[in-house]
Order: C-alpha cells, then sequence, then structure tokens
C-alpha cells in the first residue's frame, strides 16, 4: 500500500475497492476490522486511505471497532502531510 | 462555462471524474437526462448512467453530451471514479421511481431492493451513488415542490407504463407531487466545489449548465 510515486489512479484503487467489498459481502467483519487496524497510515497513499475509509463508511458504526480510529488517525496524517483533511474527508467527520 | 460539448471540448486527458448531461430523445430536447463520467485509466471516459427501468448502462461517453467536471477534491475523485466503476457489476438492478429519501445501496455496493413503486431517476441514482460514499450534493430538505414537476412526473408515468408492471406503476401513481431533483441541479450538485447546495445554490448553478446547452434557445 506505500505509494509508489506520483498520485494513484482510479485502476490502482479497483482490486482495493473490490478486496474489501468481497470481505463485506461475506461477512468478513472481523477480517475487515484487523485491516482497518494494522494500516500503516504513515505508508499509505490518501488515496488507499479514503477507499478503506469510504468503502467501509456503512458499517462504521456496527462491526468495525476500528473505523473511527482510522479516520482520527488519517485526519492527523493529511494534516501532518500538509494536505486538506477537511476536504478529503469530507462526509466522513 | 458550467459544462462543455464533448464533440467540441473533449473531457481532458486528465480528467478522471465528472457528470454528463444531454438531451438522448431527439423528439423531446427538453428532456434531459445526466449521468456519471469516469476514467480508470488511459482509455477513454465511459458514462455509467440509470438510462430507464431496470437498465444501468455503462457505455463510451457520447460526443453529442455536455460534461462537467467533478468538484471534489483530486483524492476522492480518484475513489468516486474507482468506485462508479465498479457499479455495472454489484448495481444492475435498480428500478425507476420517482421519490428520493432513505438508502439505496448496501455495504457491498449493491442496489437494496425498495418497496414496491420506489426506485430511482437518472438523477437520484448519482446522488444515491455520492451518499453511499458519505457525501451529500443536495441539501434535499431544502428543495420546493413544483407545478411542473407534477406534469413530468405524469408523463414520465405514462411512458414507465409500457415497461413496469402493473403493480409498480400503481405504486409509483402514489409518489406524484413527491419533491424532484431535476438533472441540471443535480449534474450543478456534481461539478460544485461547496456541497452539499441548497436549493437556491443549485437551481441558479443549474442555469448555468442549461445556458451552455441550449444558448439563447427557450427551455421549459
Amino acid at each position: 500500500m506505500e505509494p509508489a510515486g506520483g498520485p494513484l489512479k482510479p485502476a490502482d484503487l479497483m482490486p482495493v475497492i473490490a478486496g474489501l467489498t468481497n470481505l463485506l459481502k461475506a461477512n468478513y467483519f472481523a477480517e475487515i476490522d484487523r485491516l482497518l487496524k494494522s494500516v500503516k497510515v504513515s505508508d499509505a497513499a490518501p488515496e488507499i486511505l479514503v477507499a478503506l475509509l469510504r468503502t467501509t463508511y456503512p458499517v462504521r458504526h456496527k462491526p468495525l471497532r476500528h473505523w473511527p480510529k482510522l479516520l482520527r488517525d488519517v485526519r492527523a496524517e493529511l494534516a501532518a502531510r500538509h494536505l486538506d483533511g477537511e476536504r478529503i474527508l469530507r462526509g466522513l467527520i | 462555462m458550467a459544462v462543455s460539448r464533448q464533440s467540441a471540448h473533449p473531457f481532458a486527458p486528465d480528467e478522471i471524474l465528472g457528470v454528463a448531461i444531454g438531451t438522448p430523445n431527439p423528439d423531446n430536447t427538453q428532456q434531459r437526462h445526466v449521468g456519471l463520467i469516469y476514467r480508470i485509466d488511459d482509455s477513454g471516459p465511459r458514462l455509467c448512467h440509470l438510462a430507464w427501468h431496470f437498465m444501468l448502462k455503462d457505455e463510451p461517453l457520447p460526443a453529442d453530451y455536455f460534461w462537467g467536471s467533478s468538484g471534489l477534491d483530486p483524492v476522492n475523485k480518484v475513489f468516486m471514479a474507482a468506485y462508479v466503476a465498479s457499479l455495472k457489476r454489484n448495481a444492475s438492478d435498480v428500478p425507476y421511481g420517482i421519490d428520493y429519501g432513505g438508502i439505496y445501496f448496501d455495504d457491498q455496493g449493491r442496489y437494496i431492493v425498495q418497496p414496491l413503486g420506489r426506485g430511482l431517476t437518472c438523477a437520484t441514482f448519482i446522488l444515491a451513488v455520492f451518499t453511499r460514499n458519505g457525501f451529500d450534493l443536495l441539501e434535499t430538505e431544502s428543495w420546493l415542490e413544483r407545478p411542473d414537476d407534477v406534469e413530468w412526473q405524469q408523463q414520465i408515468i405514462s411512458v414507465l407504463d409500457r415497461y413496469a408492471s402493473r403493480e409498480h406503476i400503481e405504486a409509483v401513481k402514489q409518489n406524484v407531487r413527491a419533491k424532484r431533483f431535476r438533472p441540471e441541479e443535480v449534474a450543478a450538485g456534481v461539478i460544485s466545489e461547496n456541497i452539499p447546495l441548497d436549493f437556491s445554490a443549485a437551481y441558479a448553478l443549474a442555469q448555468e449548465i442549461l445556458q451552455d446547452m441550449y444558448g439563447s434557445s427557450p427551455i421549459r
């Protein structure tokens, strides 16, 4: 999930969205939660972080205990990178 | 300009998310249709749109449509383009309906079957897609009910009568006078950087879109 240089393209995110969607279809919420917990936000591209948060957004309140923490961590990380976290995370915070 | 005609000013190679609005029925150029444009790689732009009852389409962007760039930030444009690209696979069974409210896509991105008579228009389909991902394009509670929207709703029901079940039609009729989110108003929500738009802001930007589309021709 580390940025290889330059912003990612939509095609780069499709496997991430598809993988998460498959886990959601299978109701593997514990696995998704572990995935969210394991994300190294300092190493990940912002597009990946947004994909993780927004794809799992509809179930953020129920089975995903680490979703709110990931959101807080991403918000802090975006600020550290001098990115507009309020705009990037619009609707999530 | 709010929107540009694809045949004159093509969707730029560095654009990855936008909205397309056009008049697909040559017999009724006042009937507008709207969809989402996305580009996932170096290939051409595609149009994902709810064409009609149970008819979600994903096809190359037609040359005679007008397009506007998404007002989202670059990071979210990348995500939403990827999400829209996955819709055809995950959410193909969308019925047509004239009211709007609630949740339409589940956590897996699939369309949630609604009570009989409920569904989406080409415009509310876009609202629902963005809402699923945390974006409210419009302040829907600020919308006004307009008399000419009732006329449009009745026209749509008369056409839908040839395509949908009797039970669906009868249930849709119960929703006449529901608030209507017009294609150009939803297009305004997609291109604006300041979402959610209230009714007056969306209406004003929608007028610019119509001006770009029709020029000085009368708009009904």
